[in-house]
């Protein structure tokens, strides 16, 4: 019997909020009014409820004078004549009513076709050439210089395969063992070649 | 009726009725973002926004729903935005001392009454953040939860489980203040 009572008290407490509203179902709410007066514990969860409520309501001392609620609601509704102004000024402007708002009008907007044409005009500074300028003169030299020397290279290589004399140059200028290698892969290329060549030729 | 008049009127622009309608709310509006704020210098900034707010959106307002319950969602949103921006510049309010002007016959009864008020004033202002805000809408609004609902943007269900929860700090919050109270007599 307890425990059907415990289950109960754990039932409403869920719904005790909504039975204060009257916000539950009709069958509802009769089945919970008729329990609170069978089971009288029921009734110390509303009581318990209202009872901080009325000590709530009890402290709440802090009001707002008249005065300052008057001035706020001023501060409100002015805040709002300025918007009211701006509407009325356009309406007044669509209407035709009065030329020198349309004089005004006309003038704001020459102002601002002037603003625009003149940003239009004006000479300003390629961002792409602002940018090259801040590259390093010596970066980009170094960048030639290197491409050169490796040229270079090239070239003096393809002359000792061609050349006799300017192998014994290019010998003298170099290591014998670093000469010896790089005319032994030339001479194997061109052998290479050669034998690609008859083999073609058959 | 009346109020449907002055909500009609304040549409067409009357300031006067505006200010009559408001009037009526005044000291729930108040209390509500007072209780919320903790602070009156607050309370007055968030009630003076509340108003600018309430007058531009009333040409918009659905004559359908319950005014109050509207009223009270643009108060809602005003006291929870505040909050917001509060939490993130780290603005801390001080409690204001309230004055029990309610004169009892005995005075050891009034000094428990008092006592009894500063603890509930101290539980309420301990809730989290949803707790108070659907404590303060029933209490200072006298709104019913399913208003509290709409208003919060959350279900039902979550809205009284809130006030459950807020119930039960409060009563906890009581008992462990009287306790010392309790074991002096004995």
């Amino acid at each position: 019997m307890n425990q059907e009572k415990d289950q109960l008290f754990k039932e409403f407490e869920k719904e005790v909020w909504l039975f204060l509203d009257n916000d539950l179902p009709k069958q509802k709410m009769e089945f919970w009014n008729k329990k609170l007066i069978e089971i009288p514990e029921l009734k110390k969860l509303i009581n318990y409820y209202r009872s901080i409520s009325n000590l709530y309501k009890d402290s709440e001392e802090i009001e707002l004078s008249s005065e300052k609620f008057d001035k706020m609601i001023d501060s409100a509704l002015s805040k709002n004549t300025f918007f009211a102004k701006i509407k009325n000024f356009i309406q007044t402007l669509l209407s035709g009513e009065s030329e020198l708002a349309f004089g005004k009008m006309a003038f704001a907007s020459a102002l601002v076709i002037a603003a625009i044409v003149i940003s239009i005009v004006s000479n300003r500074n390629n961002p792409v050439v602002k940018m090259t300028q801040t590259i390093n003169e010596e970066l980009l030299d170094w960048d030639a210089d290197f491409v050169d020397e490796q040229i270079g290279k090239v070239g003096n290589l393809l002359k000792v395969t061609k050349d006799d004399e300017y192998r014994k140059y290019y010998r003298y200028n170099q290591s014998t063992s670093s000469v010896e290698k790089n005319i032994n892969n030339i001479n194997d290329n061109i052998k290479a070649l050669k034998k690609e060549i008859n083999n073609k030729n058959l | 009726m009346l109020e449907n008049l002055l909500i009609n009127k304040c549409k067409a622009g009357d300031g006067d009725a505006y200010r009559r309608l408001m009037n009526n709310y005044k000291n729930k509006l108040f209390g509500y973002l007072w209780r919320f704020s903790n602070s009156q210098d607050v309370a007055e900034e968030l009630f003076q926004l509340t108003l600018i707010k309430v007058w531009k959106g009333l040409k918009k307002y659905d004559d359908r729903k319950k005014f109050s319950s509207w009223l009270f969602t643009v108060a809602h949103n005003v006291a929870m935005d505040d909050l917001r921006m509060r939490k993130s510049s780290r603005i801390f309010t001080t409690i204001d001392e309230i004055e029990n002007g309610n004169i009892s016959e005995r005075p050891d009864d009034e000094y428990v009454k008092k006592e009894s008020i500063e603890i509930i004033n101290k539980s309420v202002n301990d809730l989290s953040e949803k707790q108070k805000s659907v404590f303060l809408l029933r209490q200072n609004g006298e709104l019913t939860f399913r208003e509290i609902a709409e208003i919060m943007n959350e279900p039902l269900n979550t809205i009284t489980s809130h006030m459950h929860y807020a119930i039960k700090k409060i009563k906890k919050q009581i008992e462990k203040e009287n306790e010392p109270r309790k074991r002096s007599v004995i």
